[in-house]
């Protein structure tokens, strides 16, 4: 079997064969769902706990700060096996807080049974985004970004008669918005590329991302030769959205890397 | 004479400081209880070394700091537990700041857009200052493309479009060079002749001092040493 | 914090408001895990249901004296600091000499990102192409000498193949991130320099090289976890844990002991084990980074 190292003519059958036999098209889909939604509520949700922690003063503020650096040190892949438990149930916790603290013991003696509530994320797009949001690097960002911004903006805002609500709107929102940019490439591109987490909290190949699917692709049977005309051709179109991504915003994602490195 | 100095003039109002002072951590004073009396449409200077006290002076009167006791009044009106806005007064920023991303239009109007004047109002308003002050033909620029004299009158409009009864100015020449400092200074005597506002001015510099004031506040660690 | 206390809004709830919605997944998909993974491995847990079992130190004496779990966690240390090191020096050399040469034109900069938008999992399928011993580009020395490159065969080479796939992919665009850093260096540095009588190469070692070590030592701690994340897709799209284990990353056993032998005890125990070295690794490095490498500029 000789090997071709130039797309050839057979390279775009491979492509139509992408499109037309392999689930890799929803898949690109749910894809973009996750790596969309990733972003848009890391940057969101990020911005809006920055700006809470260094517009307001809030003595609690530090205690919230100390919970961060864990999360940028352990990232999902290491706690996979008991995240996919959370999310199998996301109401664990409670259950467990009932029973410790002996409320549902009471509760089996008057109704019977104890509550056990459950409710599983699993195989849901939701489920696929949260634990990707679950992290502090977006809201240090922004706190970098807000710490460099001249005190004075705040007052002249004030003097101005602006409130906490229009100064976000008006001030911030759009000054932030070169950070928002990186944030959203830096995430967005991060969702996209996930493995191991998609992997097991989807349990059905519709519900797979494109990524997984393309993985899938090679057999799992030892000694059977890949079809590796296939799998390349799907390389290449899994990684066709990223790349115009990155192609378009380079500029936001160098600067939002070398700002996450402070 | 237009509107604007008419309106400014009528404002202006006495500021009545009763005891007032300040601690961050309710032990140590920054400002022990002060007592003064600055007149309606006078120009005060408080100068005094920096770490005196006299920005933090200047942020109580203004609003975003507030007393830790007495009281400051406007005129016949309690203000210290009012929010900025409610206050009155507005003040001209040491480093200007001016909102990078708004046109010199919207910076200088958006005061009055956040209080909620109709538009048409809103730009005759914006229109009278600048022509004042010589903003005219800068009104579409952004912060960024302006001079440094620019950027200071840009600041300078932004707070006597409100009509305030007290104008608060923190340091306001020390970021430009020496010959503009200069013309600056003229341009604001001429300017608190124009429109009469009460004025309050900080600064170190005697010069400044000497040149502007009616009356000149020495304030040292706290404590007003001459008035 | 450092913010001074003037200016701020002062408003109770808004704040808390704010800050919840992040806080409670954070709460919820991060700490309660974490919490789940140490409180198991004092457990004995059923895969399903059932109860459990308090066991003590049970679990980690028996994850301790596994000679399978000591492999792997050998094996996950040298793939992270080789495969950390490899990624960060190969591209040191060509960043401190392209630094004066040349500006990166703006295109060329965009492609040396490329491989940030290319999926770990994608680039182990890819690398499987290109190190496979019958067809990739190692495959005519497999006919000159038959069985020297064997990748499903060998440990070696399978480690190999893996720590080359993970360097690749970091090689890039750890070269634009040290570029950045040397041409942010002020250009009168290398004139004084210069003025001093030190010659090109000098200036390479006492001038440009000391003032980017914040970048060069930075690089790597990112890349330990970065490391990690990658190991998984790699060694599950390339390897599958190679033959008797030869690339059986701590990650990837994890995994297969979790999910596929429903050893959810081990599998937590390991996670601990794993979460408390990371910790006390990347600890180290800030604190050490922290004290030892700080220019005034």
């Amino acid at each position: 079997m000789g090997l071709a190292r130039y797309p050839g003519d057979q390279f775009l059958t491979n492509v139509v064969r992408i499109f037309s036999e392999t689930l890799i098209p929803q898949q690109m889909a749910n894809s973009l769902v996750v790596a969309v939604g990733d972003a848009l509520v890391t940057c969101v949700l990020s911005f809006i706990s920055a700006y809470a922690l260094v517009f307001f003063p809030v003595r609690w503020g530090s205690v919230v700060f100390a919970l961060i650096p864990a999360t940028i040190m352990l990232p999902l892949d290491i706690r996979v096996i008991t995240t996919y438990q959370v999310a199998s149930n996301v109401l664990s916790p409670i259950n467990a807080l009932l029973d410790i603290t002996g409320v549902n013991g009471l509760i089996a003696q008057v109704f019977g049974a104890p509550v056990m509530l459950e409710w599983s994320v699993l195989n849901t797009h939701f489920g696929l985004i949260a634990p990707l949001v679950a992290h502090g690097t977006g809201t240090f960002l922004f706190r970098q970004f807000f710490l460099v911004l001249p005190r004075d903006l705040v007052k002249a805002a004030r003097m101005d008669g602006a409130g906490p609500i229009r100064f976000l709107f008006d001030i911030l929102l759009p000054l932030s918005r070169p950070s928002f940019a990186a944030l959203f490439v830096l995430t967005f591109l991060g969702g996209w590329t996930q493995y191991l987490w998609p992997l097991v909290a989807s349990s059905t190949p519709n519900m797979q991302t494109a990524v997984v699917g393309l993985a899938r692709l090679a057999p799992d049977t030892e000694g059977v030769m890949p079809d590796f005309p296939l799998i390349m051709a799907g390389a290449v179109v899994v990684s066709i959205i990223p790349l115009v991504m990155i192609a378009v915003l380079q500029r936001y994602l160098v600067r939002g890397l070398v700002l996450s490195e402070k | 004479m237009n509107a604007i100095d008419t309106a400014i003039r009528e404002a202006a109002s006495a500021i009545m400081l009763d005891k007032v002072s300040k601690s961050y951590d309710g032990t140590t004073e920054v400002i022990p209880p002060l007592d003064a009396e600055l007149r309606a449409g006078e120009f005060t200077v408080v100068l005094g070394p920096s770490g005196c006290g006299k920005s933090t002076l200047m942020q109580m009167i203004a609003g975003p700091e507030r007393v830790s006791g007495g009281t400051i009044s406007f005129g016949t009106r309690q203000v210290q537990d009012l929010e900025p806005k409610q206050r009155g007064c507005a003040m001209v920023f040491q480093n200007y700041a001016l909102y990078p991303h708004m046109s010199v239009f919207d910076n200088i109007a958006y005061s009055l857009k956040v209080a909620g004047m109709p538009k048409p109002e809103r730009v005759e308003r914006v229109e009278a200052v600048a022509k004042m002050l010589g903003l005219f033909d800068l009104l579409a620029r952004k912060p960024g493309q302006l001079s440094g004299g620019q950027r200071q009158r840009v600041a300078i409009g932004r707070a006597i479009v409100r009509e305030p009864g007290v104008l608060l100015f923190d340091e306001p020449l020390s970021n430009l060079d020496a010959q503009l400092r200069h013309d600056m200074r003229m341009e604001l005597a001429e300017l608190h002749r124009r429109i009469g506002a009460t004025t309050v001015f900080v600064t170190h510099d005697r010069v400044e001092a000497m040149t502007l004031a009616d009356r000149i506040l020495i304030l040292n660690k706290g404590r007003i040493e001459q008035f | 914090m450092s913010s001074p206390p003037q200016a701020l809004f002062a408003n109770r709830w808004l704040p808390v408001l704010l800050v919840t919605p992040l806080a409670l997944l954070i709460v919820i998909f991060f700490y309660v895990p974490i919490f789940q993974a140490f409180y198991w491995s004092f457990f004995l847990e059923r895969p399903f249901g059932g109860g459990s079992i308090f066991v003590g130190w049970a679990n980690f004496a028996r994850v301790l004296s596994d000679p399978q779990f000591w492999e792997a966690g050998k094996r996950t240390v040298i793939f992270m600091v080789i495969g950390s090191s490899l990624a960060v020096l190969v591209p040191l050399i060509p960043a401190v000499a392209a630094d004066r040469q040349v500006r990166l034109s703006q295109p060329a900069r965009n492609v040396l990102v490329w491989p940030k938008g290319v999926a770990g999992a994608s680039i182990g399928v890819i690398f499987a192409f290109i190190f496979n011993p019958f067809v990739g580009i190692l495959s005519p020395l497999n006919q000159w000498f038959p069985g020297i490159w064997a990748p499903g065969i060998d440990g070696t080479d399978a480690f190999i193949m893996l720590i080359a796939a993970h360097v690749w992919s970091g090689i890039p665009f750890n070269f634009v991130i040290l570029l950045a850093g040397l041409q942010s260096l002020p250009r009168t540095m290398h004139q004084a320099a210069a003025m001093d009588g030190a010659g090109a190469r000098r200036r390479i070692f006492d001038v440009q090289l000391p003032l980017i070590m914040p970048q060069v030592f930075l690089t790597p701690v990112l890349e330990f976890t970065e490391s990690i994340t990658s190991a998984f897709a790699l060694v599950d799209t390339m390897t599958k844990g190679g033959l008797g284990g030869s690339t059986n990353l701590l990650v990837y056993k994890i995994y297969v002991d979790g999910f596929n032998g429903y050893d959810l005890s081990g599998a937590a125990t390991q996670t601990a084990i794993l979460m408390v070295f990371v910790v006390l690794l990347t600890g180290a490095q800030f604190a050490l980074l922290g004290r030892r490498i700080n220019y005034e500029r």
